[in-house]
């Protein structure tokens, strides 16, 4: 069997001297399509920046294969919308900032093509980012991502603000790279995208993380242990629903 | 007579049309950035580096020092931002009366005075010479290739700075060295223009453009653009009125800004 692209070997993960999440035993495998599950404040992204390497354990060990290329997805809001930036020039910015007088090579160009093709951006890719809706700033995002050939992608709440059909259309493709074997990494508070897209669930939940699988958390009453409520669930058409149960 | 027909007039208008066009390019990330205002405190402070250079007796030394305090400005800036309980405005509003109060304190000390607490906040720019041109050239052409090379990086940081970070790019040396030119042309620009054009030219170009600009590129044309008119049309225009060049020059640039956006309500554009 191949090293894992990231081993936590009883790492502790925190900021200032303050851990946030303690004792993380895991290892992700190249390939394996994870969904980050947990209220906020517990530690995604604590736990993102350790995969990243942008923060070291404050005990015990992370180890990182040091050849996987990472592109992390932003929310749609997270983009500095001040700039005069088209679709395209938002897919080829890695690549132009990559070189010196911001110049792409023939190979930057079509990869870049390439990406708009896949996410169905080909159309608008003349217009400025800052006129299109939101789902399709979050399509011109991923289209970054891939354009970019990355061996890992991280999307953090990419359906935030999206309306339903915007974010079938973007969970079909975060699924299609996930089938073509990429290592994807999913932050949402929607239960049921990492239920119905991920292989693999991480719960977070006070300073611990536990390995799952969608099919265990949707049998089992980890959620309710998690959030404090019960919870229902609804199977149909291959697809599965939770929902906490009570409230007015 | 023409302005142009007088040595004084033509070395000013050199030394302004090169510090203010690399004001005005780099403006463009300060916009963006949204930390205008932390823009009026740098001048602020590089204007209170100058005032100690110069109570010190040395030209070289002063900016050294002026730099020196727009980093360290910048430093504290950051640090005392990060307070989540107030406002990031609220600690620019903070080190720039710092900076002003003090430097007006040390001018009143100074056996010039009022005169030369006008020229720190205002500036005399029909009294510089051959060596703030020299400067001026000098700041303007870092700055052209600095941003030649690595606009679209600095481009980067500011539009998706996470993204950045995690595709490789080391957050601290390229933002770092973005300021560290950032100080040097504030620092240049005080001591030609005074707080209040150099203020002008950082961020008013820079707005106007976001307005109209469809492109970087041309947002880069469009600043340095109206750097140029701005400053040749109120050279031009405050010598035949007998008005100050650089309130004047200031004023248009402002103008300048308000008409853009007016052109933009009326043309339907936004």
């Amino acid at each position: 069997m191949s090293a894992p692209l990231i081993r936590f070997n009883g790492a502790d993960l925190g900021y200032a001297g303050r851990a946030v999440l303690r004792d993380v035993r895991l290892e992700i495998q190249r390939g394996e399509s994870v969904g980050l599950v947990g209220p906020n404040g517990c530690g995604k992204t604590t736990f993102l920046r350790a995969v990243l390497g942008l923060i070291a354990p404050m005990a015990g060990r992370v180890e990182r294969d040091q050849k996987a290329a990472f592109a992390y997805v932003p929310q749609a809001d997270e983009m500095n919308l001040l700039w005069p930036l088209r679709v395209r020039d938002v897919v080829e910015l890695p690549a132009r900032a990559r070189r010196w007088f911001g110049r792409v090579t023939a190979a930057d160009r079509s990869a870049a093509t390439a990406a708009l093709e896949r996410v169905g951006a080909a159309g608008w890719a003349d217009r400025l980012v800052r006129e299109v809706s939101g789902g399709q700033r979050q399509r011109a995002a991923i289209a970054q991502a891939v354009a970019q050939s990355p061996d890992v992608y991280l999307l953090d709440e990419p359906t935030k603000g999206l309306d339903v059909v915007a974010e079938r259309d973007l969970l079909g493709l975060v699924g299609g790279l996930s089938e073509e074997g990429r290592t994807i990494f999913l932050v949402s508070h929607s239960l049921a995208i990492p239920l119905n897209l991920s292989r693999r669930v991480l719960l977070f939940h006070a300073g611990r993380v536990v390995s799952s699988t969608p099919e265990e958390i949707f049998h089992s009453r980890r959620l309710e242990d998690i959030y404090g409520v019960p919870f229902g669930q609804v199977e149909k058409d291959g697809q599965r629903w939770v929902y906490p149960l009570g409230g007015s | 007579m023409n302005f142009l027909e007088l040595p004084f007039m033509r070395t000013a208008l050199i030394a302004g049309l090169l510090a203010g066009t690399a004001l005005s390019v780099l403006g463009i990330f300060s916009v963006t950035r949204r930390v205008a205002f932390s823009g009026l405190a740098a001048s602020q402070l590089a204007a209170l580096g100058g005032v100690l250079g110069a109570l010190g007796g040395f030209h070289v030394g002063a900016g050294v020092i002026s730099g020196g305090a727009v980093v360290s400005g910048l430093l504290a800036l950051a640090w005392l931002s990060r307070s989540r309980r107030t406002s990031p405005d609220s600690w620019v509003a903070a080190v720039y009366v710092l900076g002003a109060a003090a430097a007006v304190l040390l001018l009143s000390k100074s056996p010039g005075g009022e005169s030369e607490t006008l020229g720190v906040f205002f500036g005399n720019i029909l009294s510089i010479g051959r060596l703030e041109v020299m400067e001026a050239a000098g700041v303007c052409a870092v700055t052209a290739l600095g941003t030649s090379l690595w606009f679209r990086r600095w481009l980067w940081l500011s539009f998706d700075p996470v993204g950045a970070e995690v595709a490789g790019v080391r957050i601290g040396l390229w933002n770092g060295l973005f300021y560290a030119l950032y100080a040097a042309s504030l620092t240049l620009a005080i001591h030609v223009f005074g707080v209040l054009l150099s203020f002008a030219y950082l961020i008013l170009p820079a707005t106007a453009g976001l307005l109209v600009a469809r492109r970087p590129r041309a947002l880069v044309l469009f600043c340095a653009g109206m750097a140029v008119v701005s400053t040749v049309t109120g050279f031009a225009l405050s010598y035949r009125w007998d008005l100050p060049t650089g309130p004047f020059v200031a004023a248009l640039l402002a103008v300048g800004a308000v008409g853009t956006r007016l052109y933009g309500r009326i043309s339907g554009d936004e």
